[in-house]
Order: C-alpha cells, then structure tokens, then sequence
C-alpha cells in the first residue's frame, strides 16, 4: 500500500507542473480562479495514485486530468464548443476568425511585436488548434499532446499545422516574416 | 486577403505541410525524418525550407511567450496536496471509503482548537504519516525518480527540460513565504492557524464555493465561525472563541476585496507555512547531486526527522485539518444543494472506483450502488419515458427469424448527455441502446452501383461475456453531397407555447433554425408556423435565397401561450402540401419539448393525425428541446409514424450536427420501410439477444409486408445494430446459458433442426434487408450471409469495438441484466482504444461522458 513516501513525488511534481498547467488551463478556461481549481483538482487526484502505475507518464497524466476538469466546467457554462468543436469542416464553414480580426493600417511589426502579436492571433484560432500549439509550447511531444486530449497523434499533427499556418498567412505575421526573410527571395 | 478558408488553400497538400510542420517542430523520427529531409534537401525546395524555418520562428516565439505570462505559484495547492495526500493515505487504510476525506481532520481540528498542543497533536495526529516512514529509504526513492527524471526527459514531458530554472527559482523563497511574515518561527495560537485554513479550505473547495469563501472572510467575524463550520466551530472553549472574534477584527484591516484572487488573499494572511518551509535535511540534500536544494518532499522527509520547531509542523496538519474541513464543507454542502445532483459522490466513487472494477462481483456491487442512488437519477418529474423491456435472448431453433424496423434516431444519446453534464444519471427509460450506437459516424463503405445502402456484417468475441460473440450489422446510407441535395420545400413548425420561453428552448431553436437556413439556396422554400393557443402562419412560402426575411422571421418568435399542438401540426402540413416540390425534399420540420398540452394530446390522436398526413409523401423531423417536461416517448411515436426522425437538441453543437452536418441526411431520404430480418442458423447458433431496437421489433411475417410501415435512411445516415451470440459450441459448454428452455417443446438437438436441408451451413447467419426507394411502393431484399464467428475482439476493426463500448455503456446505465462483466473503466478502454480519426471529437466526447458517468455512480 502507500506510504507517505508518495508525497515526495507529488510534491515534486506540483513544483515542476503547477506553473505550466496553470497557464495551460488559463488558456483553456480564460479565468486565473478557475484555473487554479482546475490544476489543483488535477494534483489532488494524483495523490490517489501511485506512483508506480503512472511513471514516467505523470505530466501527461496531470495535464489530461487538469483538462477534462477544465472541459466539464465549459460545458456547464455553455462554453464546450470552444473546445469540442473543431471539426475540419466546422472550421471551414465558419471561415477563417483570422479573417474577421481587422488588420487595421500597414504598420510595421517590429520584431519584439511579433510575439506578442502571435499571442494576441492565437484567441482567434479554432481552440482545439490553439491547445495543440500550447502544448507542444509547454514542451509535449504530439504523441503526449494527443494522449492529453484524448485525439489521435496524426489529428494533432494536422491541428498544430492548421494553427501554424494560419498564423503564417496572417497579413500581420506575412508582414513581419516578409521583412525578416532575406532580401534576394 | 482573401484566403477564404483558414486550412491552407489547398487541402490535398495538408499531409505534406503537416508533415513539414511536425519537422520544424521537431516531431518526427525513423523513415518520415529521413523523409522529410530528403525533400527538404531538394534542389527546387527553397520554398519549402522557408515555409519550415517561418513555421519554426513563430512555433519557437510562441513559445518564448509562455514565460512571459504572469502565473504564480500558490501556497494553498501546496497545502491542498497535502492535505489530499494526507487523506488519500489515511483513507486507503480506512475500509469505508466514505467521509474518508472529511473523517480524521475533523478530529484533529477539534484537538487544535480545544487547546493548540502542538507537540501533542504532532504525536497523536500524524500516524498516517509516520507510520512506515522511514528516511533512508525516502530518500534512496527521491534520489530514484530524480535519476529516472532526468533520464527519459521527454517522457516526462516539460519536466527535465524546465529543472534546471526550477532548481533556480527554488533557491529563492517563493514568493508568498517571502511576504513580510516573521511569524513563520513563532509559536502561533490556534485561532491564527484556523483563520489560515480559510484560505486553505477554500483552496480546496469547488469554485461555486471559493466565491462564498472569499465573502466570509470579507464579513470580519464570520471569517472565523463560519468558514469552520462543523465539529470544530462549536468546540472552540470561551477564551478561543474571544481570540477568534479577536483575530477576526484584527484581519479585517486586510484588504478585503471579495473579487481578489485567492492569491493575493493568501499573502495577506499569515503564512500558511505548510510543507516545504525547511531548508533542513541534509540527507536529501546529499541525495540530491544536481544541487538543488528544495523540493517539497524534502520538507515531508524533515518533518519525519523532527528537527524542526512546532509551529511549522502544526501548519502543515493544521493545512490538512483545514482541506479537510473544506471538502467536508463541500459535500455537506452539495448534498442540499444543486437540487439533488451527485457532485459529492464524485471524490468517493473515484477511491473506489478500481478495487470495484476489479472483483468479480463488482457487477453486483455496482448494481446496487445504481440502485441506490437510483433516487438521484434524473428526476424531472415532468419528463416521460416509455418503459423498454430489454430484449431476451432467443432460442434459434425456436426463433430463427429476428424481425426489425432500422432506426436512425440519435435523441437518447443526447438527452443522456444532458443528464450526464448535469452529473446525474439519466433516468433508465432514457436509454436506448440503438440511438446510443447510431450517434456515432462508422467507417462503412459507400454503398456501389444504385443501391441506396451498404451492408456490412462481422463478428467477433463479446467482451462483456467471454465465450459469447458479438454480431454487428452495419447499414450505410449514400452520401449526397450537399451542393447537389435536391430542391427542398421545409416547413418549421415551431413550438413558441410559454414552456418554450427557458434559455436551451426558443433561443435555441431560433440558432438551430438560422444554422440550418445558412445552407439553403434558392431551390430551396420555407415557411413558418406556429403553435400556441392558435397555429399561425408566420412566413409564408419563402425563397431559400431570402435569408434576410427568413431569419427576421426566426428572429421574431417569442414563447407565449399554451400549446395547440395539433391545430400546428395539420397547418404545417398544408404549407407543406401547398410548396409540394415533385422529387425534393418535403419536410415538415418540428421544434418542441413536446408538451402539446391543448388539443389533441393523446399520443395515439397525435400519432394518428402525423402517420395520415405522412401518406401525402411529407415526412417529418421532430426536434426535441430542453429539459423539465420533455415527452421523449411522445415525440419519438410522433417522428416513427411520421416516416420521421427524431433528434434531441441539447446545445448549438448537437444543432449544428442535426441540421446542418447531416442536413442531407435529415432532409432527404434515401431509402425508405427499411426492415431488417436476421435469420439465424440453428446448427450454429443455439441463442442470440438483439441489443436495444426494443420499440422497432417487428413480427417475422411483417418482413414481406409492403404495407407494413418501418424506419427510413436519409442520406449519409449509418444503421448499427449488435447482436450477442451464443454459438452452439459455446452452449454446450455453458448450461443454461441464453435462451430460456420452453417448458411445454420437446426440445430437438439442434443439428437436427439443421440436417433435413443437407449438408450443415457453417454460416452463423444471413442478414436480409427491405426497403423501398423513396417514393416506391415495393420493397427490394438483399441477403448478406455472416460466414464465421470472427476472432478475437481486440483484432475487430475499430467500429465494431467502439459500437460494443457504447453498447456497454448503454447497459451499464440501464443497470441491463445482459452487460456481463462490463464496466465504465472497461467501455473507458475500449472507446479509448477505437476512437480513429474523429474529426468530430464525438467520439472523445463519448468518453469524457463514461468518465461523467463514472463520477456520477
């Protein structure tokens, strides 16, 4: 059975992921409150289990557990398609969000910009796009991203690209890569 | 820009660019790294490596910009972990899992408040955690997982890649132990210790109740009481109740916004000082070789070494009291609250979720935990069910015929899911296995030639009853494209009685109507009626191309009134008599809760009425809305007799999929009287049980019966239904299983039945199909003949897996007497295992609600 030697190994891992799955659930749920009830949610739930049966597989564990908490409390409040909702189709349909976003005057983008600029994009993408993307940026490989959100890796690949190029193709983003690019292309 | 859609132009290019992608993410490996390489390295692929190093640039930018963003780490999860921990060891010693979390810090608590012996409570309190401690081998297993960490970093995902930053930041305190608080060595009274527990209770408390939390500890003296509420609270001896009142004024000059985050309250009060306050041990120091010098855990193995002062080891039990009293709180509060939902049962059923899955008499177990809580299941007492008797298994060699009418309704799904997002169990009549199963998109083959349909037949081992085999009949219905549906005369009978005014109503079906007016064209016609007190028309025959007009239509109903439902039903069918289009679709499209409450309200009036106008060659869609009053077994007898469909809207998504995803499939009909009759093979088959279709069985001789009316395909639609076989060597060794003997038969050895014919058929069955084209009048029959028994379930293709999780599923929620040895965890894994492509996420979806169901038992 368990022994308190199973704290060490939650504690540890409240203090390599706490950080990460707050800003992940952040993203998701859009509320710091929120969040932090999901990611401890999350935590409590790994003290039930053991550290044998999860090993070497915690993080994606956490983030999964962190997730479906963050999903059910979407759906409560009516939000789920945000996140469900991501059929290729259903993205094709509603036509590009990055579109609607006004593109405003031809200002350069200076290079400290463009990160901000591609935080500020990501809100437009179709979330289950955006969640690939942060989590391949919280370090995930698309095998684990795809274990987290319980989609199959190849969909993952598809999604992370989708996001990726539709932020390449953004007018803004084309701009700032146009100046970055060398100038004989 | 006119990109149009978001997915790079050109959709056949997807798989390499995605390719591409996952390079320049560093995703690939084996023969794709090599390929991509190879590509990229390319004379002409200048284009290509640019389109890889921009993917990189903003992929690597964005993920610079994660640091940048403002989360703090928080003491009270640290101390919620604990006390989580602290409970989950005491509470696998303890048999009765529940109130295990609640149980011993209440006694602890009371020890606290009643005289703050800290030394004492340290003894007396902490068993859980001494017990078995031993330092050493803590740290030997600390000095392990550090190893392990750093060797597979990329299993551990962000872990190795972000240690040497957390090993810098932990040298710094963090940054609510930095706050001014020089408590942290003092020896501090009770009350102070309790009045940090609020913080900490409501860490650990839900959101609904963080808020009220944060409230009580704005209301000055409540923040001491109340926020203890329990056994602790009234223990407290006269002088603790003045130093409580005492701290509570003292802590109102904090500020006190009751919007502030938990954060910035937690900085203000005093220190929670909860596990990893110690620099101490230098063992785990030594253990840990890469220099770092706090992990939480070495706090734990200190305060095994008793090194340290007493108040730092009462904040720790102190934050596990505290948690306790939170979770405590919050069962205590769920159970009055939230009319009736399971909510608190969820961290119980969660402990004990595997050791009652394991055992063998689980199913039992469980069952009786169904029934229990069976007067919790959803209780709308409005709301009607008709009673399904579950299929039996049959004899073969008594009923060799099966007989049943297809059906392609989907509502039980989504009605079940409303229960289940609710965190209530649907109530059992809720459940129809059919409509559960044929939700689900499967990966049929599009029928060849003319047919309408494709009919695929497998088989392989049941997995709820080893032994057993599990026949599945698969029906897939023609795609149409949706450019090239044909013209449609729709006619939207909408409900607006005042039962119609809720939010997941009218409002509802206001999106659900503009969703679906999106995809017309100027084939198309429309009109509006209504139904409430007296049918009104309120758009006449308009233009599909009018879109303005129409949604301003929609756009004006409001609910109000009671419901004619009849009077709306028969207008609605003379619009739609009135726009007949010879060839197109002609549909009446009906949105309800279906409390039709004035009028003709018997069912078999209703029915009645929908089954002759259906002869006009209209047919009917009922959509069923919201929840309180539904008559799901009305509206379902009304869409059966209506050659119709009947589709429960649960949200805009599941709108979206009705009338939009499957526009064509819910518009135009592309067979029609579809009935199935399997006959079995009594050589082979000795029983078989028919899973759910339990309202659509028909009498064998029905089969040839032109005239005898059945369920229809629509375009794009799959049919699904499961069969549970028991072959007639599986009998022989299983007495009594299946079929009930007859009493009064001699009964014949079944190869008997078989050999007058000949040689025995090896063939299990032979599936045969009638239907008629949409506006034919005689039916045409196929035979599809099931030569074996498949193998082993594991090795059958991903849909017959996934239609047996959802199969089990249903039964399971049914409480069925058939579901063997299945159960959530199992169905969990199956689905998890057979979810293929899902570009919907439907499938994903399904197992977050076996997970819903899970935490609602």
């Amino acid at each position: 059975m368990s022994s308190t030697s199973d704290f060490g190994w939650v504690m540890e891992a409240v203090e390599l992921y706490e950080l990460p799955l707050l800003r992940y659930a952040r993203r998701l749920l859009g509320d710091v409150d929120l969040a932090a009830d999901a990611v401890q949610h999350a935590f409590v739930k790994l003290c039930e289990e053991s550290a044998g049966h999860l090993e070497g597989r915690v993080a994606p564990w956490l983030f999964r557990v962190c997730r479906n908490r963050a999903v059910d409390h979407l759906r409560r409040s009516g939000r789920e398609q945000t996140l469900v909702e991501s059929t290729p189709d259903g993205e094709a349909r509603t036509g590009s969000p990055l579109e609607d976003r006004a593109v405003g005057p031809a200002i350069a983008v200076e290079q400290r910009e463009l990160a901000a600029r591609l935080r500020e994009l990501m809100h437009a993408l179709p979330a289950a796009q955006r969640e690939a993307i942060d989590l391949w940026c919280e370090g995930f490989t698309y095998r684990q991203i795809a274990e987290i959100t319980g989609r199959q890796e190849g969909h993952i690949r598809v999604l992370a690209h989708r996001g990726l190029a539709a932020l390449r193709r953004h007018p803004l983003v084309q701009q700032h890569l146009a100046e970055a690019r060398p100038a004989h292309s | 820009m006119n990109t149009g859609h978001l997915p790079a132009g050109d959709p056949a290019r997807e798989p390499l660019d995605s390719l591409l992608t996952a390079y320049a993410l560093g995703q690939l490996a084996g023969a794709e790294l090599a390929a991509a390489e190879r590509l990229l390295a390319g004379p002409t692929a200048a284009e290509l490596r640019a389109q890889v190093a921009e993917i990189r640039l903003l992929a690597e930018t964005l993920r610079g910009t994660r640091e940048t963003e403002s989360v703090g780490s928080s003491p009270d999860l640290r101390r919620a972990v604990v006390a989580a921990c602290a409970s989950a060891t005491s509470g696998k010693a303890a048999p009765a899992a529940e109130g295990r979390v609640a149980k011993w810090p209440w006694g602890m608590l009371a020890v606290l408040a009643g005289g703050g012996l800290a030394a004492a409570v340290m003894v007396a309190g902490l068993p859980a955690l001494r017990s078995g401690l031993n330092p050493d081998r803590e740290v030997a297993q600390l000095q392990q997982q550090r190893n392990d960490a750093s060797r597979d970093g990329l299993a551990n995902g962000p872990a190795s890649r972000r240690q040497n930053e957390q090993s810098e930041r932990a040298k710094e305190p963090p940054p609510a132990a930095a706050a001014p608080q020089s408590a942290s060595g003092k020896q501090r009274n009770a009350a102070e210790y309790q009045k940090g527990d609020e913080v900490a209770a409501s860490a650990a408390a839900p959101l609904e109740q963080r808020a009220a939390a944060k409230q009580q500890v704005g209301q000055g003296q409540g923040a001491g009481g109340r926020a203890l509420a329990g056994p602790a609270a009234s223990s407290p001896t006269a002088k603790e109740r003045e130093r409580l009142a005492e701290e509570a004024k003292g802590s109102s000059d904090m500020p006190r916004d009751p919007a502030a985050p938990a954060e910035s309250l937690a900085r203000s009060l005093p220190p929670p000082k909860p596990v990893r306050i110690k620099p101490g041990d230098d063992k785990a120091k030594k253990a840990a070789p890469t220099g770092e010098t706090q992990l939480a855990s070495d706090g734990l193995a200190v305060e095994a070494s008793e090194s340290v002062p007493a108040a730092p080891m009462i904040a720790s039990i102190d934050a596990v009291g505290g948690s306790g009293g939170g979770y405590g709180g919050r069962s205590n509060a769920n159970r009055v609250g939230e009319n009736g939902t399971l909510k608190d049962q969820r961290f119980t059923a969660d402990s004990d979720r595997e050791t009652t899955f394991a055992k063998p008499d689980a199913g039992d177990l469980q069952r009786k935990r169904l029934e229990e809580k069976e007067s919790l299941r959803g209780d709308e007492s409005r709301e009607r069910y008709g009673a399904i008797v579950e299929n039996r298994f049959l004899s073969s060699a008594d009923h060799p015929l099966s007989t049943f009418s297809v059906d392609v309704d989907t509502a039980s799904y989504a009605n079940v899911r409303r229960f289940l997002m609710a965190g209530r169990l649907p109530p059992r009549d809720a459940v129809r296995l059919e409509e559960l199963i044929n939700y689900f998109r499967y990966d049929l083959p599009q029928p060849g030639g003319d047919e309408p349909f494709s009919v695929t037949v497998e088989a392989a081992d049941c997995p709820w009853r080893s032994g057993r085999t599990l026949v599945r009949v698969g029906l897939q219905g023609r795609e149409i494209d949706r450019r090239e549906r044909p013209a449609g005369n729709l006619v939207f009978l909408v409900d607006v009685s005042g039962s119609m005014s809720a939010e997941n109503k009218l409002p509802l079906v206001k999106q659900a109507l503009a969703m679906l007016v999106e995809e017309l064209t100027e084939n198309d016609m429309v009109s509006i009626v209504t139904y409430a007190g007296n049918a009104g028309l309120r758009l006449p025959p308009t233009s599909g191309d009018q879109k303005g007009k129409i949604l301003t239509a929609i756009e004006s109903l409001s609910a109000g009134g009671s419901t004619h439902g009849s009077a709306g039903i028969a207008m609605a069918y003379e619009q739609a008599a009135e726009r007949y289009i010879k060839g197109g679709v002609n549909r009446v499209i009906l949105a309800t809760d279906g409390d039709l409450n004035v009028g003709v309200t018997s069912n078999e009036a209703l029915v009645e009425l929908v089954s002759t106008k259906a002869k006009g060659g209209t047919f009917l869609t009922v959509l069923g809305f919201g929840d309180g009053n539904l008559q799901d077994d009305k509206l379902e007898q009304i869409a059966d007799r209506g050659n119709g469909i009947y589709a429960y809207i649960d949200g805009a998504r599941e709108a979206r999929k009705v009338l939009v995803e499957q526009l064509t499939g819910s518009t135009i009909t592309i067979a029609k009287d579809v009935k199935i009759q399997v006959e079995f093979n009594p050589a082979q088959v000795a029983s078989y049980r028919l899973l759910g279709y339990e309202n659509r069985i028909m009498a064998a001789e029905d089969f040839r019966n032109d005239r005898k009316d059945a369920g229809d395909i629509g375009a794009g639609h799959s049919v699904t239904a499961l069969y549970e076989v028991v072959t007639v060597g599986a009998a022989a060794g299983e007495p009594g299983a299946g079929a009930e003997p007859l009493k009064y038969q001699p009964r014949p050895e079944p190869v008997a039945v078989a050999k007058p014919a000949g040689p025995v058929s090896t063939e299990l069955l032979t599936v045969k199909l009638r239907y008629k084209q949409p506006d034919g009048d005689t039916s045409v029959l196929r035979e599809v003949p099931l030569a074996n028994r498949g193998g082993e379930f594991a090795a059958a293709s991903k849909d017959l897996r996934f239609a047996a999780a959802v199969a089990a599923f249903g039964m399971l929620l049914r409480g069925s007497e058939y579901k063997g040895a299945a159960t959530f965890s199992s169905v969990a894994e199956i689905a998890g295992g057979a979810l293929g492509t899902d570009a919907s996420g439907y499938r994903a979806e399904f197992l977050d609600l076996v997970r819903k169901a899970q935490e609602s038992r």
